[in-house]
């Protein structure tokens, strides 16, 4: 009886409310395609955002910021982003909001290189 | 290369098993053989990094082969001294369905004790009921097809999968300086400083086939098979055919057991390992190499999560009060995986975030263990993860309680329990989050081995009764 209610569980969860509820995710590494291309294979690199992560542990991690920073750490692998590092000669600007692009920039003395989409940048001095 | 890897997870995993079990079944050691094969491929390609440098697999896996081997031909002379030394009585044994020699010395050992006895002689024999296998084998049929459905739904696996597993095989395979892999340049929410058994299975096959999206899916495919085969074969081994099925049945009928699987994560790879060296312990009442491969098995659940050193622990103590003769033949397999853990921690990882300042202030926050206690308690009716197997087996735990209360396993998991308790207090993040985005996956590492727990237990309970 209890295995039949698991298994009714995971039927409903996965067949009827899943589908219904969850979208298909894409890759993560789809919307980094454009700008993996353009970055050094190797090394450290700079990483700002309009949305910074967490950046202590005792911070709660679930504000969108955290996530877009491991996205982005996950795609561009085995590159290092330094979180908030402006000195490094590359900088990845990831920003939630498209407008504070030039601002961010601007904020760290840097200026766009290239863009990658909307939401993405290469930072230079 | 590729059938060279293949002859080393297969070579060395059969090599273990006929080591450590010789009169095992055929569907156990199998299941067993791969997985231990699997875990020691992915240490021993750690091992050889931290030790030479080394990323390729081809001498690791001559190696293994030859290891494999060695084994083998060990295990095969051993049998044939046995045999000569004491004289073989043949009997058939209904597990496994086939005709397997008793040596004098084998057989005190093999039926581990009464209990063992009876269940190998007694239940074995039983024919296991028609609709218990249909159950479980349409339980199989939708948790594979869900985990295909997940796998569809999140593409790049949990949150977890991506962040710290995945990311980190990536790491091994693209980076120049495999170091990278484990710079405190990232943020630590990589947590570059778990153990990598994982990361290594899936770093290898994307070394041999190519980096691609389906390596890591059919990699946790592969675990979660695995878990499911040891479970039931462990079981039919230990208890009959029937009870193995109801085993089999309970863990594919635990909700968040295949989304967990598709999720591409390590807690799948650690139950796996939790549960073979609870069930080896079980297995080899006086049998030494038996409880040594125990010992082996804890040792990849050190080296597959942080969660694992603290479980192996606690079984270890379990083991020191009830069960003191086995420490030293556990503590000794044990010895490979834990050395390899503390390799890798004192050479290579950062420093854990438990190292934050405040630990003690945490513990001891009235405010911590209030939270802590409530989210405790709506988990144990939380209907999505686990149905209600957790509230029954709340019940069967009572209603077993007196056949537990000598048994090194029901210590280790209550301690094990605690222990992720006084983690949750003591760690940096804030309680409320870390406990609801861990709190199943700790449960899904520990239940198959509450299943070996207590099932049996409740079957004697209610047989006396």
């Amino acid at each position: 009886m209890l295995s039949l209610v698991g298994v009714l569980r995971i039927a409903w969860f996965h067949f009827v409310s899943e589908p219904l509820h969850e979208p298909r995710r894409p890759h993560i590494d789809a919307r980094f395609a454009k700008l993996r291309v353009l970055l050094p294979a190797q090394g450290e690199i700079g990483y700002l955002s309009d949305d910074p992560p967490t950046a202590r542990p005792t911070d709660d991690p679930s504000p969108p910021g955290t996530q877009l920073y491991e996205e982005a750490q996950f795609a561009l692998a085995p590159l290092i982003l330094r979180n908030g590092d402006d000195t490094r000669p590359v900088v990845v600007a990831q920003v939630r909001d498209a407008d504070h692009l030039d601002g961010l920039a601007r904020e760290h003395g840097l200026r766009i290189a290239v863009t990658a989409g909307p939401h993405l940048a290469i930072l230079r001095r | 290369m590729i059938a060279l890897a293949v002859c080393a997870i297969c070579l060395s995993g059969a090599g273990l098993v006929a080591a450590g079990i010789p009169h095992g079944s055929r569907p156990l050691k199998i299941s067993l053989g791969l997985a231990l094969g699997l875990g020691t491929w992915s240490a021993a390609y750690a091992a050889q990094w931290i030790a030479f440098g080394a990323r390729g697999t081809g001498w690791k896996d001559a190696a293994l082969g030859v290891f494999g081997v060695g084994l083998l031909l060990f295990a095969r002379r051993r049998a044939g001294t046995a045999a000569q030394g004491s004289g073989v009585r043949r009997a058939v044994l209904a597990t496994g369905g086939s005709e397997r020699p008793k040596t004098a010395d084998g057989e005190a050992a093999e039926t581990a004790g009464a209990e063992g006895a009876q269940a190998v002689g007694g239940e074995a024999a039983e024919p296991a009921g028609r609709w218990l296998a249909v159950l479980f084998a349409v339980a199989c049929v939708v948790c594979a097809a869900a985990f295909v459905e997940h796998t569809w739904r999140l593409p790049d696996g949990g949150w977890d999968a991506w962040m710290t597993w995945n990311l980190r095989a990536r790491f091994l395979v693209r980076a120049a300086d495999a170091r990278d892999a484990f710079s405190p340049g990232m943020l630590y929410w990589a947590h570059q400083e778990y153990p990598w058994l994982l990361p290594g299975v899936v770093a290898q096959v994307f070394l041999l086939f190519g980096e691609s999206y389906t390596a890591p899916a059919l990699v946790a495919f592969a675990f979660a098979g695995l878990l499911v085969g040891t479970v039931v074969s462990f079981v039919a081994q230990l208890e009959g055919r029937k009870v193995a099925l109801l085993a089999g049945l309970v863990l594919c009928s635990t909700p968040c057991f295949p989304s967990f699987a598709a999720n591409q994560q390590s807690d799948i790879p650690l139950a796996v390992y939790f549960f073979a060296a609870a069930a080896l312990l079980e297995l080899g009442r006086g049998r030494f190499q038996t409880l040594v491969l125990a010992g082996f098995a804890a040792g990849l659940c050190t080296w597959t999560k942080n969660e694992g050193t603290i479980f192996v622990g606690c079984l270890g103590f379990g083991l020191f009060v009830f069960r003191r003769e086995a420490l030293v033949p556990f503590g000794l397999g044990a010895l490979p995986g834990f050395a390899l853990l503390v390799a890798f921690k004192l050479l290579v990882a950062p420093p854990s975030p438990l190292t934050e300042p405040g630990l003690l202030g945490r513990l001891v926050d009235p405010q911590r263990w209030l939270v802590l206690l409530a989210d405790v308690a709506r988990r144990l009716v939380y209907f999505q993860a686990f149905g209600l197997w957790l509230l029954a087996w709340i019940a069967a735990l009572v209603v077993a309680r007196k056949q537990l209360r000598r048994s090194p396993l029901a210590l280790a998991l209550f301690l094990s329990y605690a222990a992720c308790a006084g983690i949750y207090l003591g760690v940096p993040y804030p309680l409320h989050w870390i406990f609801k985005s861990s709190a199943d996956r700790l449960f899904m590492q520990l239940w198959p081995s509450a299943i070996l727990l207590t099932l049996p237990a409740l079957r004697r309970a209610t047989a006396r009764t």
